[in-house]
């Protein structure tokens, strides 16, 4: 009977000592905190062009007898160009001559273009001739350019150009059909 | 819940090929041009009034009328170039091609032409009711870009003496084509 009442008393004392501590020295803290940290996010955004063009275009007689060929397409293009420095370019090629043999061959000059209608950058000028051994202007895209979202970017996205082709209708050339491919590239400063 | 998964594989394969439809956003793009180059024909007379003149008295009329002319045969076609009188010698009482004073009054000609067309063999006799040939053309016949000229018809018209004395106008048209 008296050991027992001894635990019991030991026990009462030492959650009296707790107590005591907890008072003098405040509530211990809870097992979850909040803890506020700070991070740098940096983002290097390159400069950016990307251009879409439609499949094919037909050439169509203008006009009657030996009158040359037409035709037209729409460029498509998004840019985010450097914000200072050199202009950027959109430019065509022709990756080769008309096939089969025996129709227009375009190292020879027949095919001319002439561009307008750019939402983003400034046209080429005048009439264009189009070459395979050199790219050849589109549209010239200044710095500090890009597109969509209005101000100051452009209102329009995807940016558009205009070209309307024309094709030599030269007797030369034998009756048939043929297909050359022109090649727009973005290139970005 | 079974018809279902019937139209899941065409319309895995409609949204599949419709996305190649669609015209890519990327550095380069490419466009295919296509021409379809045909047979084309045609003529462009240099001469607007062809003079007929008598050298010596009673002598036949002569003249000559030039032209030019641009073509295109395909490998397996060919071209002509036909003349006819459209209008005939007017006012009456002088020359005429459909119904002369006297029957061997003829209005004819030769032709001289620049290849590829071949030129008419010999002398032939206009008509006000017929196309009368000029020049024949083989097929894969080109001229060059600012067409092939000078050619010419040599034209002789009969000095009757029953023609009254004035001066008369008739019209010939050339025809040129190709296939």
């Amino acid at each position: 009977m008296r050991h027992h009442n001894g635990r019991l008393v030991l026990m009462k004392a030492g959650l009296m000592v707790l107590a005591c501590v907890w008072a003098s020295n405040g509530v211990p803290p809870a097992q979850s905190d909040v803890v506020v940290l700070s991070q740098t996010l940096q983002a290097q955004l390159a400069a950016v062009g990307k251009v879409s063009a439609p499949a094919s275009v037909t050439f169509n007689p203008t006009g009657t007898v030996f009158s040359p060929y037409a035709g037209s397409l729409t460029l498509r293009y998004r840019v985010r160009s450097t914000p200072t420095g050199a202009v950027s370019t959109l430019t065509v090629q022709a990756t080769g001559d008309f096939s089969p043999s025996g129709g227009p061959i375009i190292s020879s000059g027949p095919l001319t273009y002439s561009c307008s209608g750019a939402t983003l950058g400034t046209p080429c000028g005048g009439v264009q001739t189009a070459s395979t051994t050199a790219q050849t202007s589109v549209t010239t895209i200044p710095s500090a350019a890009c597109t969509g979202g209005g101000a100051p970017c452009s209102a329009a996205d995807p940016n558009t150009v205009d070209l309307n082709f024309s094709l030599e209708n030269d007797p030369v050339y034998k009756a048939g059909s043929y297909t050359a491919v022109l090649t727009f590239t973005i290139s970005l400063i | 819940m079974r018809n279902m998964g019937k139209l899941f594989g065409p319309i895995v394969l409609g949204l599949l090929s419709s996305a190649s439809l669609f015209a890519q956003f990327a550095p380069t793009g490419n466009t295919t041009l296509q021409v379809n180059v045909g047979v084309e024909a045609g003529i462009r007379v240099d001469t607007a009034i062809t003079n007929l003149l008598s050298p010596s008295t009673f002598a036949d009329y002569v003249g000559s009328t030039n032209f030019t002319y641009k073509i295109r045969t395909s490998s397996g076609g060919s071209g002509t170039i036909t003349m006819q009188i459209t209008s005939d010698f007017a006012p009456a009482g002088g020359p005429s091609v459909a119904a002369p004073p006297d029957p061997t009054d003829t209005l004819a000609y030769t032709c001289s032409l620049i290849a590829p067309g071949t030129a008419c063999a010999g002398s032939q006799t206009a008509s006000t009711t017929a196309q009368t040939g000029v020049a024949t053309f083989g097929g894969d016949a080109h001229s060059t870009k600012l067409g092939n000229g000078p050619n010419s018809v040599a034209w002789t018209l009969s000095n009757d003496p029953l023609y009254d004395t004035g001066a008369y106008n008739a019209t010939a048209t050339f025809t040129i084509s190709a296939t």
